[in-house]
């Protein structure tokens, strides 16, 4: 039986609604963006990019921007991987807390780990100033101003993805085999390296080359950190183009690049899940017994405690100390500690303004996104095998590229007039939300699918053979199971907007400056004590959020734990780029955060 | 059993567009209070000079807040709206815009230097306007044919930590010298317009030319975002010597910092940093009174107060060099802005690669 003449014209005109949506959110700005890049017919277009290649300035970028993405997921893997290990399969004491001090830095934006790495170790960082007054030495003890530097920050910030990713698949891990390998008489390390290592290895390289990716399109880092000995990645070089005055085609060049971004990331993701369906296979199911640490657990956790304590407690103190401080290179003791900072940068219109526009943009684009998510992930939970993949690629796509490429498409979609509508958004907070809910699409509408999967069709029917017509079925079935987790969803959507930078950066007007723009500018024009107060306040509000919804997503009488709404988030992020098509990863995490 | 799916979905197909067009709703409802302020300047008179003014500009941003709050309590009837960024940032924008068709975003141009504005002017973005105030500043301070004026002399310095650099350099030389290794830096030429104007002016020049720079490369030294990063690393001890603005070194010395402006006996690099009138303008008359403020009496005043030269003639603020006592270098800004290009790809071939 089909249904009848007037529900079919109702669903035609929701997906016309819905396609005009997505086409206007995510098809038209990357669709501007290649006709930029390749526009005025094949032969130019081959020609600019043939003649890119050939720059010496795009060469080294594109050859440092792999050299950090590399560099930088092999240490985050390392960390996450220890980490993991460490509070999955151990009895290291203190789990929880080991546990939480690991997500820390997925808390702070990359920008404001930079930022905070400066003030640590920076030529006058308060490190290089106790080595300093300690052995009478003029240089530095590290340049964090060099590759080197940018791979430690962005292996720190992204260590977490990695963590994530692991600890979620350690959760089934079963020990059998390792009993089996003991038992025929391998070592530890014997047992470690031919059967953890291998069991645990799709996920882990799941979560390096979530680290990979996120390393090749992060612009914050190498922004603040590179500039000064001219380090310069693909999207650092991309925002320098924009800024080039003269050279005419400034945009053109930064599509070409953009390109090239695109290309690389495929390649990486390519090869990723490539090496990952070949690792795939399912350790026998069974419980596990953790490894017991014996003597060395003192010394074990002391290094834990400590290594914690560096890469995810000094860089908050650092941030509030330098907030305290009258000015940069002042030391930071109780003594000299004032609130001037604080007044300075809220003297100024400036930083008053950016607060309302980041909490008036991330309101409206998470309250958005999630509305076009519930749309999507409706249609996501009830299609099937490959007749979803258009649709879960085209919004996955603006995640999954750099937020830099996005931004360039969101310019020149929108920066210019559309016929008969004239440039609407341009120099509006309306582009830097558009380019938001396009980007965040991805995670509302993934929550959202996960949650109607969830919601049993036999509880629609039985309503239904109560006599509930449609719209009560929707409200008291559908939206009783799933608004719990689309609040989950907004939240997830919520805090990175709050935070963003570089898709904020590349499209805020006069007036209409995020909270992100600001702290960054102010970073960049040497107000160092102006940008960590700033940064603090940001810091506050993010952890806010997070305690927010800890306890929000804690009511459904499970346990509340802190970290716990964050790995759902990012292990579901995690899902939602890597691996499009199985998704098992994301719904099982996805389950937890709703 | 498909016929009760069919009438779900025929609910659901009647929510989406409705939450569906909420969204459009929202979109649309910020943005158009976004453009609220635009659309009112829009409605006002020209004539009247009242309103709102969109300035953009590349003066540091401290400045520019006090310009602001000053003039807006001189003028109530006028709200200025400042976009601030590098003086590249300032023209990319301002080209971006006006290749996309929105040639009335900005009503006044306030940059750092002249080869900016010139560049604004031959793509025929600025109109004349010849304030009555720009009488009392010289004519080398202004463009010739009345399209933009001088507002205020920053003076490109070494600047130098007292505590790492216990004597005063008395030449730029200093930036080469082994001492200072890996310890010297220059604000970036595309981001700042005194830097770049500083580098075209010395590249010229029969002491440097670009070996100076090639060596200063040698002697470890480095790009800096601009000139408020570069006093500030001085500030801080991170740097030894850095090219600056002379304004900005008191500012930060007055407040107790490490850091002095050198007086080397080359001279230093004087860099007149212009304020136009947009031709797009929206509120020319209103723009128009932002501009006579700006190069009056009362607007220089204010300036100097903050340690910046006054470029009118006879105007003494104290501790403020006076205009033609400054040791300044000669330059040829119409020799620098035919190089512009070439200089900026140099540069960031020797500092940016």
């Amino acid at each position: 039986m089909r249904p009848h003449g007037g529900a079919d014209r109702a669903i035609w005109a929701a997906g016309a609604v819905l396609a005009a949506v997505l086409t206007a959110l995510i098809v038209y700005p990357l669709g501007a963006l290649l006709g930029q890049a390749l526009g005025g017919g094949l032969g130019a277009s081959l020609r600019r990019i043939v003649d890119m290649a050939g720059e010496r300035a795009f060469l080294l970028s594109l050859r440092r921007s792999v050299e950090v993405a590399v560099g930088s997921s092999l240490l985050a893997g390392v960390i996450g991987l220890a980490l993991a290990w460490l509070t999955s399969r151990t009895d290291i004491p203190g789990r929880r807390w080991i546990e939480a001090g690991a997500m820390v830095p997925y808390l702070i934006p990359p920008f404001i780990l930079a930022i905070a790495w400066v003030q640590l170790l920076g030529p006058v960082g308060y490190g290089n100033q106790l080595w300093m007054g300690a052995t009478g030495s003029r240089d530095p003890l590290v340049q964090l101003y060099s590759a080197g530097g940018i791979i430690f920050v962005l292996g720190i910030s992204h260590a977490p993805l990695v963590y994530l990713t692991l600890a979620r698949s350690l959760e089934r891990y079963s020990d059998l085999l390792e009993e089996a390998g003991r038992v025929h008489g391998g070592g530890p390390l014997h047992t470690w390296w031919h059967i953890f290592l291998p069991t645990v290895g799709p996920a882990l390289a799941g979560g390096t080359l979530l680290a990979l990716l996120a390393g090749l399109a992060d612009f914050g880092v190498p922004a603040i950190l590179g500039f000064s000995s001219g380090y310069f990645v693909l999207t650092t070089r991309i925002w320098e183009e924009l800024n080039r005055f003269g050279s005419g085609d400034n945009l053109t060049r930064a599509a070409v690049l953009s390109l090239y971004l695109i290309l690389i990331s495929g390649v990486f993701l390519g090869v990723g899940q490539l090496l990952q369906r070949r690792w795939r296979w399912s350790p026998p199911p069974g419980g596990a017994r953790r490894v017991a640490l014996g003597a060395r657990r003192g010394p074990v956790l002391a290094l834990v405690v400590l290594w914690l304590t560096l890469t995810s407690v000094a860089p908050l103190v650092a941030v509030a100390l330098t907030a305290l401080t009258p000015a940069w290179g002042v030391d930071p003791w109780p003594a000299n500690w004032t609130l001037a900072n604080f007044g300075e940068v809220f003297g100024v219109e400036t930083a008053r303004r950016a607060a309302r526009n980041s909490l008036l943009a991330a309101t409206v684009g998470a309250t958005l996104a999630s509305v076009v998510g519930v749309a999507v992930g409706r249609l996501l939970a009830r299609s099937r095998g490959r007749s979803r993949l258009p649709l879960e690629g085209l919004v996955n796509a603006p995640y999954a590229v750099p937020g830099t490429v996005l931004a360039i498409g969101m310019i020149l979609a929108y920066a210019r007039p559309i016929p008969g509508l004239g440039s609407p958004l341009y120099n509006t907070l309306g582009i830097v939300v558009v380019a938001y809910v396009a980007r965040y699409l991805a995670l509302t509408a993934r929550n959202a699918e996960v949650a109607f999967l969830h919601v049993d069709p036999s509880l629609e029917e039985a309503a239904r053979v109560a006599g509930a017509g449609g719209a009560r079925v929707a409200k008291d079935i559908l939206w009783t199971l799933i608004s719990p987790s689309l609040l989950a969803g907004w939240l997830l959507a919520f805090q990175p907007m709050l935070r963003e930078l570089t898709l904020s950066l590349l499209l805020w007007s006069p007036g209409n400056e995020t909270i992100g723009v600001v702290v960054f500018q102010l970073q960049d024009n040497g107000d160092v004590t102006g940008a960590a107060a700033l940064a603090a306040l940001l810091l506050a509000a993010i952890f806010a959020v997070q305690a927010l919804t800890v306890w929000l997503t804690g009511r459904a009488g499970r346990p509340r734990r802190w970290d716990r709404w964050a790995a759902a988030g990012e292990a579901f992020e995690a899902g939602a780029v890597v691996d499009p098509s199985s998704g098992a990863p994301a719904r099982g995490a996805a389950r937890e955060a709703t | 059993m498909s016929t009760d799916r069919g009438r779900f979905r025929l609910q659901a197909g009647r929510v989406f567009p409705l939450l569906l067009s909420l969204v459009l709703l929202a979109g649309g409802a910020i943005s158009a209070e976004a453009r609220g302020a635009a659309r009112s300047a829009q409605g006002t008179p020209a004539t009247a000079a009242a309103g709102e003014v969109t300035l953009y500009t590349s003066v540091p941003q401290e400045l520019v807040d006090g310009v602001k709050a000053v003039f807006e309590e001189t003028y109530p009837d006028i709200t200025l709206n400042v976009y601030r960024a590098g003086t590249g940032e300032v023209l990319s924008r301002i080209q971006a815009e006006t290749e996309a068709g929105a040639t009335d975003t900005a009503d006044a141009v306030w940059v750092a230097d002249f080869t900016a504005a010139a560049n604004l002017k031959e793509l025929g973005l600025l109109q004349r306007y010849a304030s009555p105030e720009a009488d009392a500043i010289p004519e080398n301070l202004k463009d010739p044919e009345g399209y933009f004026s001088g507002s205020r002399l920053i003076n490109v310095v070494p600047v130098y930590n007292t505590d790492n650099v216990p004597e005063a350099p008395t030449s730029w030389d200093a930036f080469l010298d082994p001492a200072h290794e890996g310890k010297v830096a220059i604000p970036s030429v595309t981001a700042s317009g005194a830097a770049f104007y500083a580098v075209g002016t010395m590249v010229n020049h029969p002491d440097f030319g670009w070996e100076f720079f090639e060596a200063m490369r040698e002697n470890g030294g480095v790009q800096v975002a601009n000139n408020g990063d570069a006093v500030s690393r001085v500030a801080s001890g991170e740097l030894d010597l850095a090219f600056g603005l002379d304004y900005m070194v008191r500012a930060q010395a007055a407040e107790g910092a490490p850091i002095a402006a050198a007086e080397p006996e080359e001279g230093i690099v004087m860099v007149a940093s212009p304020v136009g009138l947009m031709a797009g303008a929206r509120n020319p008359e209103a723009a128009k009174v932002f501009i006579d403020w700006l190069l009056s009496e009362a607007g220089q005043r204010h300036m100097a107060e903050t340690g910046v030269v006054p470029v009118r003639e006879g105007l003494a603020v104290e501790g403020i060099p006076v205009l033609d006592e400054i040791p300044a270098m000669a330059s040829d800004a119409a020799v620098i802005g035919e190089q512009e290009a070439e200089i900026k790809e140099r540069f960031t071939q020797l500092f940016g690669g």
